[in-house]
């Protein structure tokens, strides 16, 4: 029975609302209609720790800021990025480099937040991750749309805890959990059988959604979700391709989830945040990243869901041009290095400029929220788009950003 | 359901407690029909839940079925040193969220040994409250400091929310969409704390002190009630205010009342608005008045609470609709907080875990991003990827025949039914499927 994610939650909130209407603790989002659109997924690469510009996509290899790195060629004319990415540099023209993003936030959690939901953290008005956001506008599924690897992804907020990340750190220990149920399916139902009079007694919403969980949980097991994780069913010239590195396993798996009809998936690279050593760091990082997605980018547009799938290369922040007492690089939101492409945005480009040290942006800068209405832009959400949250406060979708405009 | 039926009612049950008696009113009222009064067996699995956060022993199960004295039971459950712990870590989480937050300074530990200390010393409320608000020393050693320094960026609005039921965040950016209070309200209670000093001594340890406060006028701190300081000891005077305001009586009646049915009389219960009036005024300012009277004893008031009727009507419905439940006609079924499932588990398994083992099954089941960090609302929140691993995990092993299991894990006798369903399936089988019923995760 596929995973009716729409109808279980229309009756299973209709229940809530008429059980707790007016009492504001139930969170009901309701979105106005959004416009047609053809982008299916989303796949995001988070950099966590803040991933340094200058060793990646904006190098200044004729700057004393620049550090030990070189300058390569792409398939872009007249677009070098570090060294450090040779296999990226072939694929240059699939991607946009956005090197005038600007941001307020420094510390870590605060800027995790942000690049995640759009909008400053605060404590009394929790926001909705992208994936949520994205996740929310399905109507019916076989799996779970929003799905972070190697993270715990961030929360829906207001739009329900049906479109939480389905977070899985290890997908080979998410995979023998799924096998897990599998086998013990004859047990699951006797718990059902069991539970059936108490859920007839009771016939109060909470228990009608545990009840409707366990169902999903039972053909989950053995679905094609269950099936994408297990990369043993791909061929070991395929898995070798992508490299043997937990990161390659995470890119080999996101492409088999997207494959899958997950629409939102997030794949993490931890240790970025080079405060001390940052060249070899960095070297080391971009090596475990280079090839898993280059390979990704590959099958992505071999197979033709490059299409409509919108590829996001991020972190918390970028990293400063001069370098301190430790060889490292600290926080440098300033100037926060993304890089972004698919889903019929204009590729093989440049967006914004930094000066010559790396110091300042040149000209025009855009902000996270401008980032948030590109991308939702390509899902069909307005950038202003209201939600209304529990406590009947309509909230646009983006902090008043508007679309980057070289991007579309 | 007519009136002289109601009356029989009221009049077969064992206490004409002043609670009931305005139920019953509200109740003929709205044409509202209450439900029985729940069994033996499910009154002392709730109230153990409610008081001690566990389920019974199945020796006190035994107990129970003998004796079947229920105020005797709420008793022995108020004197017990697990009353003080649990209490604490219910007000530990309305007073810092639930959730243990990376780079946190506040030590949660140390605010609830406090709290657990006080409760169990017999501390009124509201000295308790005075105490958390105008807390100074280190914290390190002294709990309450721990409360303002978590809430150090917005004191006011957490002391609002938990001890006036108001919700002054809306006012920090603009003047509250439905209600009276204004900006201007918001940052004049804001400056009670202007005096606030934190004062890093060592990593845990955190000094928290009062500085001189600025006498100019224009700076000068007001209560919501638009009571000014006269002293230089501001937080002290802000503490006095509130503990003596007539909200805070409200507050501490209706958050009280929500602990035990998973409803508030104002709901959500700390919001306060003339948009979200009391479902029964009546009831709200009888158990205020009381609260007051019985000097915050906070088993005294609890006491009284559970000795009445409304404590004890059953959760099962025929088609029970919203306003029963609103109005406290049958009772709201509700999931088990962590701290209850985690301690219930143990209880239904035989298991004792100790401090890091509780922390990690806590941690697992705690979502901070689901979990409202006010703690004013009580929903099921468990997400698929949470019941996967649940299910995934394995079976501890009971020992015990099939009644015996039923007892131990769902704190009852198995059903006819039940007991052919079980007849021929792994023990294993069957303490899985009761360890995973919807009847243990919930409170009924």
């Amino acid at each position: 029975m596929p995973f009716r994610r729409r109808q279980f939650i229309g009756g299973v909130l209709s229940g809530f609302s008429a059980f707790a209407a007016g009492v504001g603790a139930n969170p009901i989002a309701t979105a106005q209609q959004a416009r047609e659109s053809t982008v299916k997924r989303c796949v995001v690469l988070w950099m966590d720790g803040g991933p340094s510009q200058f060793e990646t996509f904006d190098p200044k290899p004729d700057s004393s800021t620049g550090g030990d790195v070189g300058a390569i060629q792409t398939s872009v004319p007249g677009l070098d990025i570090s060294e450090f990415l040779p296999e990226m540099a072939k694929r240059m023209d699939q991607l946009s480099v956005v090197r005038n993003l600007s941001s307020m936030e420094g510390e870590h959690n605060r800027a995790q937040y942000l690049m995640h939901t759009g909008y400053p953290r605060i404590d009394t008005f929790p926001r909705p991750a992208l994936g949520a956001i994205a996740a929310h506008d399905v109507s019916v599924s076989n799996v779970p749309q929003y799905v972070s690897l190697g993270s715990r992804g961030f929360g829906p907020a207001f739009l329900g805890p049906q479109y939480g990340p389905f977070s899985i750190r290890d997908p080979e220990s998410a995979r023998e959990m799924l096998e897990v149920l599998r086998r013990r399916r004859s047990r699951v139902e006797f718990l059902r059988d069991l539970s059936a009079n108490f859920s007839q007694r009771y016939t109060d919403p909470a228990v009608q959604q545990r009840q409707a969980m366990i169902q999903q949980i039972t053909h989950l097991a053995d679905s094609p979700f269950s099936r994408a994780l297990d990369l043993e069913r791909e061929s070991r010239r395929r898995r070798a391709a992508y490299g043997n590195s937990h990161f390659s396993r995470l890119c080999l798996t996101a492409r088999r989830l997207l494959e899958t009809g997950v629409r939102f998936v997030e794949i993490q690279q931890d240790g970025w945040d080079s405060h001390t050593n940052n060249l070899s760091v960095t070297r080391r990082l971009c090596g475990r990243i280079d090839q898993p997605w280059a390979v990704l980018m590959d099958e992505l547009s071999a197979s033709g869901l490059l299409d409509d799938t919108v590829v996001l290369w991020m972190g918390e922040f970028g990293r400063t041009p001069d370098i301190n007492g430790a060889a490292g690089r600290d926080h440098f939101p300033a100037v926060s290095p993304i890089v972004i492409g698919g889903a019929g945005l204009r590729s093989g480009q440049v967006i914004g400029a930094t000066n010559e040290s790396g110091r300042e942006i040149v000209g025009d800068s855009v902000g996270v929220p401008d980032l948030f209405a590109t991308v939702l832009d390509r899902f069909g959400i307005e950038a202003d788009h209201e939600f209304t949250t529990s406590f009947d406060s309509p909230t646009p979708a983006t902090d008043s950003g508007t679309p980057i405009r070289g991007l579309l | 359901m007519t009136s002289s039926v109601l009356m029989m009612i009221a009049m077969t049950t064992t206490a004409i407690n002043p609670i009931d008696e305005i139920l019953l009113r509200d109740w003929k009222k709205h044409d509202i029909q209450p439900s029985g009064i729940c069994s033996d067996d499910e009154f002392l699995r709730r109230v153990s839940l409610d008081l001690i956060g566990r389920i019974p022993t199945v020796d006190e199960l035994h107990a129970f079925r003998n004796d079947r004295d229920r105020p005797a039971q709420i008793s022995r459950l108020l004197e017990s040193p697990e009353f003080s712990r649990f209490q604490a870590e219910i007000w530990t989480s309305i007073l810092i969220g639930y959730a243990e937050e990376a780079e946190e300074l506040a030590s949660r530990r140390i605010l609830s040994s406090w709290l657990a200390s006080a409760i169990e010393r017999r501390v009124p409320w509201d000295d308790v409250t005075r105490n958390l608000i105008s807390a100074e020393g280190q914290s390190a050693f002294d709990g309450p400091v721990n409360f303002l320094l978590h809430n150090r960026d917005s004191p006011a609005v957490r002391i609002s929310r938990v001890f006036l039921g108001v919700r002054l965040d809306c006012a920090q950016c603009h003047d509250h969409p439905h209600d009276r209070w204004t900006q201007s309200d918001f940052e004049h209670m804001a400056r009670f704390f202007d005096v606030m000093e934190f004062d890093e001594q060592s990593e845990s340890n955190i000094i928290l002190r009062n500085a001189v406060p600025d006498t100019e006028e224009d700076n000068r701190p007001r209560f919501l009630t638009g009571a000014r300081p006269r002293t230089s000891r501001w937080r002290d005077e802000l503490a006095l205010y509130t503990i003596r305001s007539r909200p805070f009586a409200r507050a501490f009646a209706n958050r009280v009342w929500y602990q035990l049915f998973g409803q508030g009389i104002v709901h959500p219960v700390d919001d306060f608005s003339q948009l979200n009036p009391p479902v029964n005024s009546e009831l709200l300012e009888h158990l205020a008045t009381t609260a007051r009277d019985s000097e915050f004893d906070l088993r005294r008031f609890l006491s009284y609470i559970c000795g009445s009727n409304a404590y004890q009507r059953t959760s099962a419905n025929s088609p029970a609709g919203r306003s029963a439940i609103e109005r406290f006609a049958v009772r709201k079924l509700r999931p088990l907080s962590s701290q209850q499932y985690v301690s219930s588990v143990g209880v239904a398994t035989s298991r004792i875990f100790d401090e890091v083992e509780r922390s990690e099954l806590l941690a697992g089941l705690v979502s901070s991003d689901s979990d409202d960090p006010f703690a004013a609302t009580w929903e099921y929140r468990e997400s698929v990827q949470q019941l996967i691993t649940q299910l995934a995990a394995s079976t501890p092993i009971v020992a015990g025949s099939t009644p015996g299991l039923f007892n131990k894990i769902l704190s009852r006798q198995p059903t006819a039914r039940e007991t052919q369903l079980c007849a021929g399936r792994s023990k294993s089988d069957i303490v899985f499927a009761l360890l995973h019923s919807d009847e243990f995760r919930f409170s009924h």
